[in-house]
């Protein structure tokens, strides 16, 4: 039996536990929060304040952090110098000598980090991919992904509902865009350049990047972040010589009830959190090639500091300037 | 009253869709089309039972002139329109360079012509909503916007430099940021252009990625691309959201559509038909209005010339890989 703690709060704790459940050989050992209070009931695993405290007391073998290393970075080092497989989500870290720092850990460590995107483990981005990737749309003219990121409610893609809880939202946009230049970069290869713009005020925040990729395609990320009951929404349309892919958030609901709600249909052991987390434990990253890339998660991080540089700075920004 | 209107060129797409609304137009004369090629002018006005004529004898004929020509031909188009004073109704972009756009708008001004633009977006019922809801302040303060304005590559003179000025920037960035000059009140102050040629073997732009600021701090992003399918079931899209402190509102011109498959026939296939209110019968009656009372149409052709200004910054930006100031 392999055991594995969990890191982070309250709703995002759940989800995991819950999938772990579904995982053959595998047991939620303990749970690291510094927020105790908001564990959620059902779970049976001691608590910790700190990951040090919990390996002292666990036999741990993978530590699952749910939220960006960029904001859990003292429990992904302690993690790493214990030899132990981390997951976390993008972004890294939120400046150069923070991820320099990271991956030098990384590198020297007996463990793992892995830093994908769950959206690689997703269905939806994985028949994508196979489309991009088998020449359907011949070579990527323009990539788009536009996000409105939702409000506590539980949408079809929940995963930043978790990161809302644990991030203020400046980051957020930044954290939410690291899993676009993550799937991007998988998809079309690495990120060029960027220039970004930022805007915030009242139940709103909002940030647009235009990417130039080094195989000359270029992309547009966008993403709305609010307070206020919206609807999660997702919008994806690569565009290449030879067609087309393209998604919006209607095309995910397979089931609705009569009073107009939307079900998602995805078992809880085979949905793309499910499907992350098994592979994460299992080592085996195949599914999404190179999941457990290091290089590759500080790429997607890089196009997360050069959109910050850029929307700071109000020039185009490229990915060697903030590199090592 | 019968008010004549005639079609000077059918080089641009949209001649067609004109000539078939004035044709059924009441009140409308359309009394003829001239085109530089005589086969396609005689062809096109059969189709709405008009007659060709050369454009001198059109502009003779006509209280107003819709100029679709190529970008270029467009001056001597309003020489012609000048000479005889006839009210011109102009496809966008007004003209293929800054200077020229200017000098058109400053003679048509100086000799009182009436003289628009052929804006249909100000009359898109879509976008009028999300003015109307800018308007009333449901946005509270407007943060960001964005917009798309995506299409088939049009080919001929639309990918021909010397006659269109351009690609995709010529093309697709007059409507969307027509329509949020007018929709806010403020101006593009400043453009960063992501361009290239990525989906056809062009001597021009297919790819628009626009990011840009108003003048009061907005930011604006906008997709101009010609990276629409030629086997997509529309040929394009209008979209535009505005992005405020209280809420968003989304526009999406070409949203009232249905679907339509057919197995057998000339137009086999899968085609998606809008079915919502046509944008273009409103500019036109706008522009008739307007040539029989005198006033200004909808969009004067000063504001063609904000927009030729916005798409000359889009391609500086790309020249120098940086962001542009733009004053006017």
């Amino acid at each position: 039996m392999r055991t594995v703690a969990i890191v982070g709060r309250g709703r995002a704790i759940r989800r995991n536990a819950e999938r772990y459940e579904c995982i053959d050989d595998v047991a939620v050992g303990g749970l690291v929060t510094d927020a105790p209070t908001e564990i959620p009931e059902g779970i049976d695993a001691p608590a910790y304040g700190t990951l040090d405290e919990s390996l002292r007391e666990l036999p741990v073998d993978a530590v699952d952090v749910c939220g960006p290393a960029a904001e859990h970075r003292s429990t992904v080092r302690t993690a790493l110098e214990a030899g132990l497989s981390v997951r976390c989500d993008p972004p890294l870290a939120y400046a150069r000598e923070d991820l320099d720092s990271l991956v030098s850990t990384a590198d020297a460590s007996d463990g793992r980090l892995v830093a994908a995107s769950v959206n690689r483990f997703s269905r939806l981005y994985g028949r994508m991919r196979d489309h991009a990737e088998g020449g359907g749309i011949g070579s990527l003219g323009v990539a788009r992904i536009k996000r409105t990121a939702p409000s506590p409610d539980q949408g079809w893609n929940a995963w930043y509902v978790a990161l809302r809880a644990a991030e203020t939202p400046g980051t957020v946009l930044g954290a939410v865009a690291a899993h676009d230049f993550d799937v991007l970069r998988w998809l079309f290869g690495p990120i060029d350049r960027v220039f970004a713009r930022a805007a915030e005020g009242g139940a709103y925040d909002h940030v647009h990047v235009l990417l130039r990729f080094e195989n000359g395609a270029k992309g547009q990320v966008e993403v709305t972040w609010s307070d206020a009951a919206v609807p999660p929404r997702v919008e994806i349309e690569l565009a290449g010589d030879h067609g087309v892919v393209r998604f919006t958030e209607e095309d995910a609901v397979s089931v609705r009830s009569s009073g107009g709600e939307t079900i998602d249909p995805a078992a809880r052991d085979d949905d793309c959190y499910a499907r992350m987390l098994r592979a994460f434990v299992n080592r085996s990253d195949r599914a999404a090639d190179g999941a457990a890339d290091v290089s590759a998660a500080a790429a997607a991080t890089r196009a997360v500091l050069a959109t910050r540089r850029s929307i700071a700075e109000g020039r185009p920004v490229s990915i060697d300037e903030v590199s090592a | 009253m019968t008010t004549r209107i005639g079609i000077c060129s059918t080089a641009h797409v949209n001649a067609e869709v004109y000539a078939a609304l004035l044709a059924k137009m009441p009140g409308v004369e359309l009394v003829g089309l001239s085109d530089e090629n005589p086969e396609r002018a005689r062809y096109r006005a059969n189709a709405v039972g008009t007659v060709p004529l050369s454009r001198r004898e059109l502009v003779r004929s006509a209280d107003g002139v819709l100029v679709c020509s190529s970008t270029a031909a467009h001056g001597e188009l309003f020489d012609l329109a000048l000479t005889n004073d006839v009210a011109v109704l102009c496809e966008k972009p007004l003209a293929t360079s800054l200077a020229e756009a200017r000098e058109l708008r400053d003679r048509c001004e100086r000799e009182g012509l009436v003289a628009g633009m052929a804006m249909p977006l100000k009359f898109s019922r879509p976008i009028r909503a999300a003015k109307r809801a800018y308007e009333r302040g449901d946005l509270g303060t407007l943060l960001a916007i964005s917009g798309t304005n995506r299409g088939r590559m049009p080919g001929g003179w639309f990918t021909d430099p010397d006659l269109a000025g351009g690609g995709a920037v010529m093309d697709h960035t007059d409507h969307i940021v027509d329509v949020v000059h007018w929709i806010t009140g403020e101006r593009v102050t400043e453009v960063y252009a992501e361009i290239g040629t990525r989906f056809y073997d062009v001597p021009v732009e297919d790819v628009n990625l626009l990011s840009m600021e108003l003048s009061d701090g907005t930011s604006f992003v906008l997709d101009g691309s010609w990276s629409t399918p030629m086997e997509n079931t529309f040929w394009g899209d209008a979209t535009l959201e505005l992005i405020g402190s209280d809420d968003v509102v989304t526009a999406d011109c070409f949203g009232q559509s249905y679907t339509c498959v057919r197995d057998t026939g000339r137009d086999k296939g899968v085609e998606s038909v809008f079915w919502g209110a046509d944008p273009n019968n409103a500019l036109l009656r706008d522009f008739i209005g307007a040539l029989e009372t005198g006033r200004e149409p909808m969009t004067p052709l000063s504001d063609g010339v904000k927009t030729v200004r916005v798409m000359e910054a889009a391609y500086e930006s790309a020249a120098r890989d940086e962001p542009v100031e733009i004053s006017y």
